[in-house]
């Protein structure tokens, strides 16, 4: 408890820090919610300040943008349906049809209520069990990361209220783009046809911006005059009591796994968001209903990835290990104050830890303020005539996608996934299937095979591991489940349709 | 430099129809006459990232124009080069180069020629890291169990087919082992090996130096031609007559057909600001200051050429290029 | 042209594609430290799956639009629909050629043009407001990522890289 109150001292006594924590929510906020910005454009553009300021504030600052960004990438994503940041992927896919629906406040004060919970869940974990998780994070191997990756792309069989061998398809789909580019393994080019600059591979943040935002602006432009996607009410609201005990199954089940899978090196809020999201489906009565605008579809999401970012610190300050690119950043930002990051931290840095816990928490209530007053100034942008949003969508995710890099083949892959995006709508293959496939897949590669060398290809010795096994098992389970569950649905409404038919 | 010196009034009278931003051709005395930018191939935070920045800090004050740090990631760094190479050579465009450069080169995707080497800054070391109740206390027994159980024991390592598999490639066949390398990123890599799912990890010192302090890794070997001071008792590869001190270096490169007035006024930059006291403490910090040794455009030269030469045989040897 | 003939065609080219793919990993070079996971192994794998669920995807496909030929074809696309697609063509196309202009001309010039182009496209908004809001909007965003971000901007080639020099 000392600690605590020596940190909070820490914090309050100066105003620089209460000050930092706050703009560092805000431009978080901002960050995440420009498409093409992500967290971690503007945490990269903090770094030159890290140097100046004494470590715990560096800290505080970073921790603060990593926390806003998270939550911001929804904003775009509910509004426009572009995810500002690849966290905010899955949110497009339930928020921006219920805002299409007219009920974009309602999505957003979901998005933003689930944030919070998720957020203060991750950062209690962070706070209270740091040292066992990262025991448990360690428990994590290849063959474990491989059945996580594949339990979450099992849920593909049970999404989209449509035909099964779609799904399948679509989340193959993205499966074989993610192979393009460089073998994980043996580094060998995949697919470049010649073209060294194929070697980058499709990045994941170009195709999440060209099938959302492009596919989205030339479907708009495609409509010519019709008006029927206008959004009218804005005016975010947090959910009511009950509708957040409707959802609470969700949220405590999304929040659990976005601390855990955040915990674990190599992945974070991305993953958490997409395995929370299959979990949803599969837990939900209703699976079909997902992709149309139901609540926890936005729920999961948003939960689960800010959830990650409190289990996300867990590495880091508990081992010295950076598990996401921001808090690789952190890491280097320690580093030039002269703290070795290492198991040690924790004990020899108590103030720069505990101060931490408590700027997050902070940072996490400030967003629920601050971000109902930020979705406010986006949605006037609503109200402002498509020909000047359409084109400026477009320029703005030009622009962040090279921002990023500085390379001009992603925009390139962002644009062809602009027809891509449009191509799967129209004929009827389910996006997030096929995103659930581009952004587990690699995973599932690299970790099965990366155990089956530490196996020696024997590949019961690989599955032959506790949590593999059972992981695996629930995959198979769920697999079989979500086709039974289609064929249910396929049923039912063919009997529909021969009613229909005999009533005519 | 001609065609630069004209094209620049033309266009803004085209174009501006006004003389406000034209001021007169650029002498070369004013060089660097605006701020210099570095590209490279690593993510923002990285240790190429902070090596740029630690260096522009210094450079800034010494020569009043920022350097600036362009990362431009993936693909093995193919598209780092090419957008290097898309820019005009006018001694403003720079390059930080690695052992990865000089693979790709040996691996046909790049061409070395492309570069004018400028300064070689940084020079680190790599250790074979086990866990602490690994049963392996010295190089020896590791490097026994690895002859008599082929393939037997798994070095996790970062990158595929980068500078550590080559590097831990090359070890293999000095010491007539077989070992097996699992790649990873580099946090994964720590996490698994903490985590007991491989043998060993392959790291330099600067980055394993928290889970040393903390007794959670204990060092094996270490590639270089001396023993680290911090670490007396940990062997050389060298010494045990293994030669294998390949190491992970960090230099500036400029375009190859910038002047080499430019290349020598950078250089004097360059090498007064490494030499000042916060570049030291970077380094310091770093754990980079024991084989850093700054070389010149020339001496640069000669080590690349002789990198090349290594790095080809040891590919060649291990069957990644014919 | 009937929707099923549509929906038949593309489920036969992702079968096609994914066969080829499959044929691709199959020449990929032979890694001698990775025998059994080499890098055909995942692709083989994915292409693999993908051949056989879109292949089924067809065979559905080809089964209703046999069913369907006893129907008279009401399902057809009308002229709305290529309304539609002309609209989207358009702007596809003009998005491909800001695209190419990005990088050759540089950020400005290129994306005052593109403004100017799509917004006239659009139905919505007053003629003189599109015609101010392409350079007052490019140079906003200039301002942002060159000098309040220093985040990088394509300068273009050539004589448009010196140009850009000037003003980022």
């Amino acid at each position: 408890m000392a600690e605590y109150l020596d940190a909070l001292t820490y914090i309050v006594s100066s105003p620089t820090n209460l000050f930092f924590i706050v703009f560092s929510v805000i431009w978080g906020i901002a960050f995440g919610s420009v498409p093409g910005l992500t967290g971690i454009v503007g945490v990269a553009l903090l770094i030159p300040f890290t140097y100046a300021f004494e470590s715990e504030q560096s800290l505080l600052l970073l921790g603060g943008v990593y926390v806003g960004a998270t939550f911001g990438g929804s904003i775009s994503a509910i509004l426009f349906n572009t995810p500002g940041s690849p966290e905010a992927a899955c949110t497009a896919l339930d928020g921006y049809p219920m805002a299409k629906r007219g009920e974009a406040g309602k999505a957003l004060g979901i998005a933003l209520a689930s944030s919070a919970i998720g957020g203060i869940f991750g950062t209690a974990v962070l706070m209270l069990l740091a040292p066992p998780m990262a025991q448990l994070a360690l428990e994590f191997g290849p063959p474990e990361y491989f059945a996580l990756a594949v339990l979450g792309i099992s849920a593909i069989a049970s999404i989209g209220g449509g035909s099964v061998l779609k799904g399948l398809t679509a989340g193959l789909i993205g499966l074989g783009i993610a192979t393009v580019g460089l073998d994980p393994i043996t580094g060998m080019g995949r697919y470049t046809f010649g073209n060294n600059m194929l070697l980058t591979g499709i990045s994941f943040v170009p195709v999440i911006i060209g099938t959302f935002a492009m596919a989205e602006v030339l479907t708009r432009v495609g409509e010519g005059n019709k008006s029927s996607t206008a959004i009218t009410d804005v005016s975010t609201k947090l959910p009511s009591r009950k509708e957040m005990k409707d959802s609470s199954g969700t949220l405590a089940r999304s929040s659990v796994i976005g601390a855990i899978i955040g915990a674990l090196p190599g992945v974070g809020a991305t993953t958490a968001s997409f395995i929370s999201y299959s979990e949803a489906v599969r837990w939900s009565r209703h699976p079909e209903k997902f992709g149309t605008g139901v609540a926890e579809g936005i729920a999961a999401p948003e939960s689960a990835n800010n959830s990650a970012v409190g289990g996300s610190m867990i590495p880091l300050l508990a081992l010295g290990i950076p598990g996401s690119a921001t808090t690789a950043v952190m890491l280097g930002g320690l580093t030039v104050h002269g703290i070795i990051p290492g198991p040690l931290l924790m004990e020899q840095n108590t103030r720069l830890v505990y101060s931490v816990f408590i700027a997050m928490m902070f940072a996490n209530i400030l967003m629920l303020a601050f971000g109902v007053r930020a979705a406010r100034y986006f949605a006037l942008i609503l109200t402002v005539p498509y020909a000047y949003v359409g084109p400026a969508i477009i320029v703005m995710c030009m622009t962040g996608v090279y921002g990023l890099n500085g390379n001009m083949v992603d925009i390139g892959v962002m644009l062809a996934f602009g027809v891509v995006g449009v191509l799967l709508r129209v004929m009827k293959y389910p996006v997030a299937s096929f995103i659930i496939g581009l952004v587990l897949g690699p995973i599932a590669e690299k970790s099965l095979r990366q155990g089956l060398i530490i196996a020696d290809q024997n590949y019961l010795e690989f599955a032959a591991r506790p949590i593999t096994a059972a992981l695996l098992l629930l995959s198979l389970a769920s697999l079989l489940y979500g086709f039974y569950g289609q064929y249910k649905l396929a049923r039912e409404r063919r009997n529909a349709t021969t009613v229909a038919d005999t009533a005519d | 430099m001609t065609f630069h010196t004209t094209m620049k009034p033309a266009a803004i009278a085209a174009l501006l129809g006004s003389s406000l931003l034209a001021g007169p051709a650029l002498a070369q005395d004013d060089y660097p006459s605006r701020s210099v930018e570095v590209v490279h191939q690593y993510g923002p935070g990285g240790g190429t990232d902070r090596f740029v920045r630690a260096v522009a800090q210094p450079f800034e004050e010494i020569t009043g124009e920022s350097m600036v740090s362009i990362s431009v990631q993936g693909g093995g760094g193919i598209p780092a080069v090419v957008n290097f190479t898309q820019r005009p050579a006018d001694g403003h465009s720079l390059m930080a180069i690695s052992p990865a450069q000089i693979i790709a080169h040996v691996q046909g995707r790049i061409d070395m020629a492309d570069f004018k080497p400028l300064a070689r800054v940084q020079y680190d070391q790599a250790l074979i890291w086990v866990p602490a109740d690994s049963e392996f206390e010295t190089i020896d027994q590791f490097v026994q169990h690895a002859k008599d159980n082929p393939g037997d024991l798994k070095i996790a390592l970062s990158g595929a087919a980068g500078f550590d598999e080559i590097t831990v490639g090359l070890f293999g066949l000095e010491a007539e082992a077989d070992f097996g390398t699992v790649p990873f990123s580099s946090s994964e890599m720590v996490s698994n090996t903490l985590g007991g799912q491989v043998d060993a990890m392959f790291e330099e010192y600067g980055p394993a130096r928290g889970l040393y302090d903390s007794g959670d890794m204990r060092p094996l070997v270490v590639f270089s031609e001396e023993r680290l001071p911090v670490l007396e008792d940990v062997p050389t590869a060298t010494e045990k007559g293994w030669d294998v001190t390949l190491g992970r270096w960090r230099a500036f490169a400029m375009q190859a057909e910038d002047s080499a007035e430019n290349a020598e006024t950078l250089y004097a930059d360059i090498e007064e600001a490494v030499a000042t006291e916060s570049y030291k403490k970077f380094e310091e910090q770093n754990a980079l200051q024991y084989r850093s040794e700054l070389l010149g455009p020339d001496e640069f030269q000669t080590f690349i050429d002789g990198e090349i030469e290594t790095y080809t045989t040891v590919l060649r040897e291990l069957g990644y290029i014919e | 042209m009937s929707k099923n003939i549509i929906e038949f065609s593309f489920a036969l080219g992702l079968f096609a594609v994914s066969v080829w793919f499959w044929l691709i990993a199959d020449g990929f070079p032979v890694s001698p430290r990775y025998e059994g996971i080499d890098t055909d192994f995942w692709p083989k794998i994915t292409f693999g799956l993908m051949a056989l669920t879109s292949g089924l995807v067809a065979l559905g496909s080809l089964r209703d639009m046999l069913a369907a030929r006893r129907v008279p074809a009401s399902t057809s696309v009308n002229p709305a629909d290529w309304g539609t697609i002309g609209r989207m063509s358009a702007m596809g196309l003009l998005v491909l050629f800001y695209f190419i202009a990005f990088g050759k001309v540089g950020f400005v010039l290129s994306t005052i043009v593109f403004l100017w182009a799509a917004s006239a496209m659009i139905p919505s908004g007053r003629f003189w407001v599109k015609v101010a809001f392409a350079p007052i909007f490019t140079a906003l965003l200039t301002l942002l990522f060159a000098y309040g971000l220093s985040l990088p901007l394509p300068r273009g080639v050539g004589p448009f890289y010196e140009l850009s020099l000037l003003l980022y």
